[in-house]
């Protein structure tokens, strides 16, 4: 086996993440109990009709043998998602995914505030047309929360120390990410008029996802 | 113009008690040394920043409790609540729970601000070397002994906050680290008293290498760059108050009932 073989640990949680998450749906997808409102378990047999996953399949996704990761085919999770009515990319999600969603939206006037400043700043970013752009309205928006171009305490060295490199850390990593987010929500077929809300929700996840690895320990 | 008035009993003794200096803080915290902020009206930063230049006066203090409670509401969902603001109470609950405080359902305000508080001087000592220990707890009248397991050096933090005659004392060190930290100036305090030592501990090489601690706590979410500060701040401002009035020459903070200040010897009942 070659290093490339060996689960990685998104991997690993992914693969979780998805068994846990089908399993969860499955479990409560199905009609109503007549006598409790209760709702009952989606029939395997109507999933392999509607999907044409086998039910051996299914089963071994929903509960796989013991410590087994998980592992199927694009077309198998975008079948399944289709016929749940939830799109693929939610049946993924991780725990810490729904987490750093919910601290943005927690937080969202903060970043809705900044965004919409951003964008009025830069009114030829209004639409997000711009991933070749030198400006980023993700990390304006950033900026203007105070949270990205961060500096030093007053009169501390600017020097090597284990702060400042950690800090220059962020910063790159927060200016890498606001680009790649930026190119996510800029493509075909996004609905430009909510720029101003998909700014805010990608500046708070940069922010958020800003490795805590990044602060210095010592 | 109507005169902004106090609605939050939980904050406001405290802001019509303290002096200036105090009050001038919180308002650099919330108006970012008068750069302004997102969340910040324009009106209310202008207000603000010319309160304090030159006084604060009632209507301004009542203006910073509404704006911290604003702050805190950016991170508590405030857009459900109709825009108002929320409690400080629930403020100071939403911050002891970021920095993993552990829950107490009927902890007063000033014992969850000494927590927050305690909890964050505990962390900056993990993150000092044993030298710099030794010089903190000497601050305080206090011996360390090298190699302190952190369980132990926790529980005598926590005593230090727990204690009538170093609360005022500690919380004074946190606060002025995190002052120079956020707004550029620690706590300015005179003289030799045990306060200006341990500030002295706390402030330079030892203050910034904490920085990554705020930095931390920072990151979670915009609000807690104004709520963190404003809560350590104001839980010095009502130590303060809480634990009598200081001794006029040496602002030492006696335990209470003192007639004599324990540091300097000065009486303190002489004292307006």
């Amino acid at each position: 086996m070659t290093e490339h073989d060996v689960p990685s640990e998104q991997h690993r949680t992914a693969a979780q993440s998805f068994t846990a998450n089908l399993d969860a749906v499955l479990k409560v997808g199905g009609v109503e109990n007549q006598d409790s409102g209760l709702p009952l378990p989606l029939a395997a047999a109507f999933l392999q009709r509607e999907t044409g996953v086998a039910r051996t399949t299914l089963r071994a996704l929903r509960s796989p043998k013991n410590g087994e990761e998980v592992n199927p085919d694009l077309r198998t999770i975008c079948r399944l998602a289709d016929a749940l009515g939830i799109p693929p990319a939610f049946l993924l999600m991780r725990p810490q995914d729904w987490n750093a969603v919910g601290q943005t939206l927690a937080s969202l006037p903060d970043y809705a505030g900044g965004a919409l400043e951003a964008h009025d700043e830069l009114p030829g970013q209004a639409h997000l047309n711009f991933a070749n752009s030198l400006t980023n309205v993700v990390l304006e928006t950033l900026r203007r929360l105070k949270i990205h171009g961060e500096r030093p305490p007053p009169g501390a060295s600017h020097g090597a120390t284990a702060d400042n490199d950690a800090r220059r850390a962020r910063e790159e990593y927060r200016r890498r990410s606001s680009f790649q987010w930026k190119a996510l929500i800029s493509q075909e077929g996004i609905d430009q008029n909510y720029a101003v809300a998909f700014t805010a929700l990608t500046a708070g996840m940069v922010n958020i996802l800003t490795p805590k690895a990044l602060v210095a320990s010592k | 113009m109507t005169i902004l008035q106090f609605s939050d009993p939980d904050i406001t003794e405290v802001l019509i008690e303290a002096n200036e200096e105090d009050i001038g803080f919180l308002i650099d915290i919330i108006t970012d040394s008068g750069a302004g902020r997102i969340s910040l009206s324009s009106d209310s930063c202008k207000q603000l920043v010319k309160a304090k230049v030159g006084r604060a006066m009632d209507g301004d203090r009542a203006l910073i409790a509404q704006e911290l409670t604003r702050f805190g509401g950016n991170s508590l969902m405030n857009m459900f609540r109709r825009g108002t603001g929320v409690p400080y109470r629930e403020i100071l609950a939403d911050v002891a729970n970021h920095v993993r405080v552990p829950k107490k359902a009927d902890a007063s305000c000033a014992d969850l601000e000494m927590a927050v508080i305690s909890k964050l001087a505990e962390q900056s000592l993990d993150r000092m070397d044993e030298s710099d220990r030794m010089r903190f707890f000497e601050s305080f009248g206090r011996r360390y002994m090298p190699g302190t397991a952190p369980a132990l050096l926790a529980s005598q933090v926590a005593t230090l906050g727990s204690t009538a005659g170093t609360a005022a004392q500690l919380a004074g060190a946190v606060a002025s680290s995190a002052m120079s930290h956020f707004v550029g100036r620690g706590v300015a305090v005179a003289g030799t008293t045990a306060l200006s030592r341990t500030v002295g501990v706390m402030a330079g090489p030892i203050g910034w290498a904490i920085t990554g601690l705020w930095t931390a706590y920072d990151l979670a979410s915009p609000a807690y760059r104004v709520t963190v500060p404003c809560v350590i701040q104001i839980g010095y401002m009502r130590q303060k108050l809480l634990q009598g009035t200081a001794c006029p020459s040496c602002e030492t903070v006696p335990p209470p009932g003192a007639k004599f200040c324990t540091e300097c010897g000065s009486s303190l009942t002489t004292k307006s």
